[in-house]
């Protein structure tokens, strides 16, 4: 497998500020990458700075054999074959879906245009709708216009912006789906950027979690799940609480639940944060560690307890949808998870 | 970085010479009063500033009346013909207020069909009966508010179509009848646009001149020509101006004001269109008679008095003297939009290759020009251009003992410099909304697409532009072939344009003789009230979409 785009140690100021600071991470041709943090990360900037908008400060950016940006030369854009499928799809209003999608195939004949068009069409299933203009399509169809109309030139590589954040959960997931399934028959080499978890991992192959301006993470879904670098990751990713736990050495670690083996992040420091999921927690009414349910919420399938415990800190916890407690209730719980993990502070 | 810094340089020299009229008036409030002065103020200040007063009330209790009443039926009510309402009720836009004032001077007058219609009837001779003047302030009022409404009528209408379902139903189950509804919910929802109509309107009202003067109605625009032309006192006109100007930024400061103190018209996110009241029996009759009446008084009446005129007028109606006035006014129409549009489309393609605050406020500068009264306008222009020529002529006198004679004043030069001042918004404020549709998302997708600025311009921007930059160019076209006093005060000695025409002969009450010139100006204006009303339609039907 061949590295598609290299990103190296880059920095990249907007508007004068620092907005990205020292991010390095590799893409293999083929597989589906994605830049995952809250907004104001500083992740758009990096995906704006492949294609060509935004300058780096330090650092480069390899895509395929090229070099494309460094401190002192940035590619034009339209040098650079990259396809971007922006966060508003950016289609052209005055044009049909099928002129649209043939707009940066100006220097094809107008058989091979128009072929390439038919057959992207027909695999975003949207044969029927290539006379149609933009504001004639649902917001759906528009963002499988906007995706293929990339994809029509062949880039060497396909950026995405938060591409199904206009769209509701539903059609989020159903799209998120057919997405990647429609980039992975074609083989294309994609990095995208968005807020939402859920969406991270319906789509990714490589996951990149960012905070302030940095990349604290990337590796697969499995690995942010199981073994987050970081606090920040930790709670990003799932719905895990910290708790506060003291070092005891040998990978031990106390907290309200008692006495743990962990995997230790490095550093390691005496008083230290426990990831618990709410998943690693039960209701046993014979333990001897007691907490008291704040909140029953009921979500059908399981509950979501939250507990506080004796010392004030709060957890959460999920227990089957048979279980009937209420709030105020006084429980025993006991961890059942081999794979806690903890941090220094 | 070094283009930016010679675009925003552009930017702001444009903005600072289009500023030189307003800058010079504001100047002149600091120069100490004349003689002339002193006895304005002693005898007709008080005057100028009351009946502009009384009239800005006037106005804008009759476009209030009119406009609000006429928005809330056609987009509230159903009954017969509000269709054609809907667009009819823009028409008076096309008439200029001069124009509509005449033509009722014409009808209303002894000799006018109405009187002779009474006397026919009823047998009296003069004297024998009681008939309200015409030419009056309260006369020049209904004329402004009957040509002045489609201002409010347009932006309330827009309001309580935006308005959601939701928020009227609430006050429903609340226990309002639909009248309650309306005064304590619709209208109150609808201020801001209320208020921002009624501003337009009486910043016509300030800037109107040929109304006034036709009826002798002594308001600042008056005073500005009587002191410029009948006292030759240019620093007391200026004057005079200056303190028009302040009546215009106080408008402006309470619109705006009232704007933020309104920030509460959008309370629901979520969207119902309205259903409208469907009206029966005398509400049925009377909904159709308001807008019935108010169309043909303002359009329809004119209009076919205009029309009635062309078959009576004494002069050989089409001569060559109606053509050359048409070419003069063509002309002068169409270098001004065509100037205006291309630095419309510099400063509005600077500001968003440039986007800060220095050019910001300088395209806010040059595009504030038409809150500003033509007669304004004119003195502003006037001073600085004589004032340059005066010093060529004894620069060239001293050192070459030849004399340049006016080489800027009383050209078609400063004519067109004065329209660009006034009307430039019009243009900028076009191409903006045009540019503002391609958003950097659209530029960007075709960069990432290979395309290089100069591609992307071609196959984006020109073609996504081109009804912008058509309807920027029609405006302006429309608004010059329009525009009265700035042209009165500074056309080039024996150039008359349709305008000047219709008012020159409309004084010297040949009012059928002034009618082709009148008519021409009309049809030429209903031209973008069509535009509008289609634009109008069009978006609320891509806004179901």
């Amino acid at each position: 497998m061949s590295t598609k785009l290299n990103v190296n140690q880059i920095s990249i100021n907007y508007r004068e500020k620092t907005a990205v600071e020292g991010v390095s991470f590799t893409l293999e041709a083929g597989r589906i990458g994605c830049l995952l943090g809250p907004s104001g990360c500083g992740k758009t900037t990096i995906l704006r700075a492949i294609s060509g908008f935004e300058p780096v400060r330090k650092g480069n950016i390899v895509l395929g054999d090229r070099s494309v940006s460094d401190s002192n030369f940035t590619m034009p854009s339209q040098e650079r074959r990259v396809g971007m499928v922006f966060q508003d799809f950016a289609l052209y209003p005055h044009l049909t879906v099928e002129k649209n999608v043939q707009f940066g195939l100006n220097k094809w004949s107008k058989h091979d245009r128009k072929e390439r068009a038919a057959s992207l069409l027909k695999l975003v299933k949207l044969e029927d709708f290539s006379q149609r203009y933009p504001h004639e399509l649902s917001g759906g169809q528009q963002q499988r216009v906007a995706l293929i109309r990339a994809m029509a030139p062949k880039p060497d590589i396909l950026l995405m912006d938060e591409p199904f954040s206009s769209m509701d959960t539903e059609l989020r997931h159903t799209l998120a789906a057919e997405v990647r399934s429609i980039l992975k028959q074609e083989n294309i080499t994609t990095l995208l950027v968005t807020h939402d978890q859920s969406e991270a991992f319906a789509m990714a192959d490589d996951i990149g979690v960012m905070e302030n301006s940095r990349l604290v993470q990337w590796g697969s879904a499995k690995e942010l799940y199981f073994e987050p670098k970081n606090p920040f990751v930790a709670k990003f990713i799932g719905k895990s609480t910290l708790l506060k736990a003291s070092y005891k050495g040998n990978g031990m670690v106390e907290s309200p639940l008692g006495l743990t083996k962990v995997k230790y992040m490095t550093p390691i420091t005496p008083i230290s944060l426990m990831q618990v999921r709410p998943q690693d927690v039960v209701i046993s009414l014979d333990s001897d560690i007691k907490a008291t349910i704040t909140s029953a919420l009921y979500l059908g399938h399981e509950y979501l307890y939250t507990l506080k415990l004796t010392d004030d800190q709060t957890l959460l916890c999920v227990a089957s949808s048979n279980s009937n407690y209420k709030e105020n209730d006084q429980v025993g719980i006991k961890l059942i998870s081999s794979n806690l993990i903890s941090y220094g502070v | 970085m070094q283009q930016h810094f010679s675009l925003d340089t552009s930017i702001v020299l444009i903005a600072l010479t289009l500023s030189v009229p307003v800058i010079v008036i504001v100047g002149f409030l600091f120069v100490p009063a004349t003689e002339v002065w002193h006895h304005l103020a002693d005898t007709v200040l008080v005057d100028y500033i009351s009946n502009s007063l009384l009239l800005m009330i006037g106005v804008a209790i009759g476009t209030f009346i009119l406009g609000v009443t006429s928005a809330w039926l056609t987009a509230m009510c159903n009954f017969p013909g509000r269709k054609i309402f809907e667009w009819a009720l823009l028409l008076p836009l096309a008439m200029p207020a001069y124009i509509i004032a005449y033509t009722y001077t014409g009808m209303l007058d002894y000799a006018g069909p109405v009187q002779t219609a009474i006397r026919a009837v009823t047998n009296w001779g003069y004297g024998d009966y009681w008939f309200p003047e015409i030419r009056s302030l309260e006369g020049a009022a209904l004329m402004l508010s009957l040509v002045l409404y489609p201002y409010v009528y347009l932006l309330t209408r827009a309001a309580f179509l935006n308005q959601s379902l939701c928020v009227l139903d609430v006050s429903r189950t609340l226990g309002n009848n639909t009248w309650q509804t309306f005064l304590r919910v619709a209208l109150p929802l609808a201020r801001p646009a209320i208020a921002a109509g009624l501003t337009l309107a009486l910043m016509e009202t300030l800037a109107d001149f040929g109304t006034v003067e036709y009826f002798g109605v002594q308001t600042f625009t008056t005073g500005i020509f009587r002191t410029w032309f009948g006292l030759d006192d240019v620093a007391a006109a200026a004057q005079l101006a200056g303190i028009l100007l302040l009546f215009v930024i106080t408008l402006i400061i309470i619109e705006r004001y009232q704007r933020r103190q309104a920030r509460y018209h959008h309370t629901s996110q979520r969207h119902q269109a309205l259903k409208r009241i469907k009206l029966h029996g005398a509400n049925r009759f009377a909904a159709f008679s308001f807008c019935f009446t108010l169309l043909s008084l303002g359009f329809l009446l004119p209009v076919s008095q205009l029309i009635t005129w062309l078959f009576t007028a004494s002069e050989e109606l089409f001569d060559n003297r109606y053509f050359s006035l048409v070419q003069h006014s063509l002309t002068l129409a169409a270098i001004t939009a065509f100037l205006a549009l291309v630095i419309a489309v510099l400063l509005s393609y600077g500001r968003r290759i440039s986007p800060n605050k220095v050019t910001k406020i300088a395209v806010g500068i040059a595009g504030m020009g038409y809150a500003i009264p033509g007669a304004v306008i004119a003195i502003g222009v006037m001073i600085p251009f004589s004032t340059f020529d005066n010093w060529l002529d004894s620069f060239l006198v001293a050192q070459f003992g030849v004399s340049s004679g006016l080489v800027l004043g009383g050209t078609i030069f400063t004519l067109i410099f004065a329209y660009l001042v006034r009307f430039l918004a019009m243009s900028l404020q076009t191409v903006d909304t045009g540019l503002l549709r391609i958003k950097t998302s659209m530029d960007e997708a075709a960069q990432s697409m290979g395309l290089t600025p100069l591609q992307t311009v071609k196959r984006v921007h020109i073609p996504m532009l081109t009804g912008s930059l058509f309807t920027a160019l029609l405006l302006v076209f429309v608004d010059v072939l329009k525009e009265l006093p700035a042209t009165l005060i500074l056309r080039p000695f024996n150039f008359n344009t349709l305008a000047v025409r219709a008012y020159e002969l409309a004084s010297d009450e040949r009012l059928a003789d002034a009618a082709p010139a009148a008519l021409t100006i009309v049809a030429i204006g209903i031209i973008p009230v069509i535009l509008l009303s289609y634009s109008i339609t069009r978006s609320r039907h891509e806004h179901k979409a």
